[in-house]
């Protein structure tokens, strides 16, 4: 008999405790038991990266983490970029530079590009090819992904008031 | 599609771990990273009864540069073998090997024991660490024992390992002087791609000024049923001038050595032309690095120069 277990994670900046079964995945407890449906499940297999989320800031795949795995961790969706109705820099460069069409991979992109941006402010174009190409997109063609992450750098910076 | 079910068990000793194996048997399977578990038990391949996961044991994820070489636990992510400081300065080619293992997010899951431990033949990890003369520490119900990197592969997944088994650590003696290293991986895409062909090359110089190779190793991946390495180049160089017309020599002997095959990737003649190429190419670069220059292809260079220029 498989039996629940209690895990603890840090979503969004919110304390969540949930009874998980042990053959849950991250993704399952954000999407289904959260309601957190912006991250999105494309292959289920690590290689499309429409599922990426920031554990403890590092970007990974969700579909590839056990939800107990993530037991104690701090966890940062798509969700958690926004604050109130304010966009982050990032996604705002997105709808600016249009670099979403259907919409499936943008979450994960958007974390991507955070993670990247994160550690590196500022990123030279083969840096944001490297840092994305975990990500798949069927529309766009990329092109505008990476113009938008330009984009959001240079917004980032702005606000930093280092221009 | 149905989900297979298992029970969870997050141990924080070795000792535990052990036990745990010990007690479950063959219904338990050790969880690293899982981007290899957990996709095997995606697709039907595997359906372990119990996943022991590694992750909260402390000593396995810890990177120690002793006197006597490097020690490098077997939970540490690839994406910190990629950056890390030390693995940089004295094994590049290390670094640069974890550095093209799938993506970002791979790397931040993946393990460097769960590479070996997979044992695919196509494992990026495997011919760096065979040229580097890893000694994997392996830790047992039946205690403790060192095993040479060479002797841990029996076959596609299968290693010498057995069910109460855990890797620990790897351990890699001091580079010696005068030492140079390359790692070349040909894949089609780039990123997320398993290889095609994958070489790793060590040349150490003798002390001397001379370009006399005192020690050779060229391990070649997605070649044969496991990584391997040449003997044909270590026999040809050993104790001979580094020229250009020696390391073509070199380089073409391995096409004789490889068993490739082929399949959806590529043709085993192809894969048998790009054996050479690549074992060329490490060579030139590891020598070029054992001599103190700078000069190397990059892995842009490679996959550019060989899918879609044929040379
Ligand atoms: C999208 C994608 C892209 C990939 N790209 C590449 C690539 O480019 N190159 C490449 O080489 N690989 C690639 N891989 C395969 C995989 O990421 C690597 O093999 C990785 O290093 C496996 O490590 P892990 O920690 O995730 O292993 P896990 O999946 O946790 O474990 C793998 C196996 O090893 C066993 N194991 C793990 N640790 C130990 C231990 N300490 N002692 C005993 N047994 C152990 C497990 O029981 C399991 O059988 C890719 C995988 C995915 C999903
Ligand atoms: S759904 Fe997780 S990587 Fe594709
Ligand atoms: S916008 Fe449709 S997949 Fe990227």
């Amino acid at each position: 008999m498989v039996g629940t277990k209690r895990v603890r994670l840090r979503v969004n900046g919110d304390e969540r405790e949930l009874e998980v079964q042990p053959y849950e995945r991250l993704i399952d407890v954000l999407r289904y038991r959260l309601g957190l449906t912006g991250t999105k499940e494309g292959c289920s297999t690590g290689d499309c990266g429409a599922c990426s989320v920031l554990m403890d800031g590092k970007l990974v795949p969700s579909c590839l983490v056990l939800a107990l795995s993530a037991d104690g961790r701090d966890i940062v969706t798509i969700e958690g970029l926004s604050s109130g109705d304010e966009l982050h820099p990032i996604q705002q460069a997105f709808i600016e530079c249009g670099a979403v069409q259907c919409g499936f991979c943008t979450p994960g992109m958007i974390l991507a590009a955070k993670a990247l941006l994160d550690e590196n402010p500022n990123p030279t174009l083969e840096e944001i090819k490297q840092a994305l190409s975990g990500n798949l997109c069927r529309c766009t063609g990329y092109v505008k992904i990476f113009e938008a992450v330009q984009a959001a750098a240079a917004k980032l910076k702005l606000s930093c008031g280092e221009l | 599609m149905g989900v297979h079910r298992f029970e969870h068990h997050a141990p924080t000793t070795l000792e535990e771990v052990v036990k745990l194996l010990t007690e479950l048997g063959t219904e338990a399977k050790l969880l690293a990273g899982g981007t290899d578990l957990l996709v095997f038990i995606r697709h039907g391949r595997i359906a372990p009864k119990h996943i022991i996961e590694l992750s909260r044991v402390g000593e396995l994820t810890r990177i120690c540069e002793l006197e006597s070489g490097l020690i490098i636990g077997a939970c540490v992510k690839l994406r910190e073998i990629e950056r890390n400081s030390v693995i940089r300065r004295l094994y590049p080619h290390i670094s640069e090997a974890a550095s093209q293992v799938g993506s970002v997010q791979i790397r931040n899951l993946a393990t460097i024991g769960g590479n070996l431990c997979t044992a695919s033949p196509a494992g990026d990890m495997i011919p760096t660490l065979m040229v580097s003369g890893a000694l994997l520490h392996i830790v047992g119900a039946s205690g403790e024992r060192m095993v040479r990197i060479e002797e841990f592969f029996k076959g596609p997944g299968e290693t010498a390992l057995c069910a109460t088994d855990v890797l620990v650590s790897i351990q890699l003696p001091p580079p010696k002087p005068r030492t140079g290293w390359a790692f070349f991986k040909l894949g089609v895409r780039g990123a997320m791609d398993i290889s095609i062909v994958s070489v790793a090359a060590k040349l150490t110089l003798s002390e001397s000024t001379s370009d006399i190779v005192s020690e050779v190793k060229v391990a070649l991946g997605s070649v044969a049923p496991v990584v391997m390495l040449s003997h044909s180049v270590e026999k040809l160089l050993t104790g001979k001038r580094i020229t250009d017309s020696l390391i073509e020599e070199a380089a073409h002997s391995v096409m004789n050595e490889v068993k490739p095959i082929s399949d959806h990737r590529a043709s085993a003649q192809y894969r048998r032309l790009m054996a050479a190429v690549l074992t060329k190419r490490a060579l030139k670069t590891a020598f070029h690095r054992a001599v103190g220059e700078q000069q190397q292809l990059t892995q842009l260079e490679v996959n550019q120069g060989s899918v879609f220029n044929g040379g």
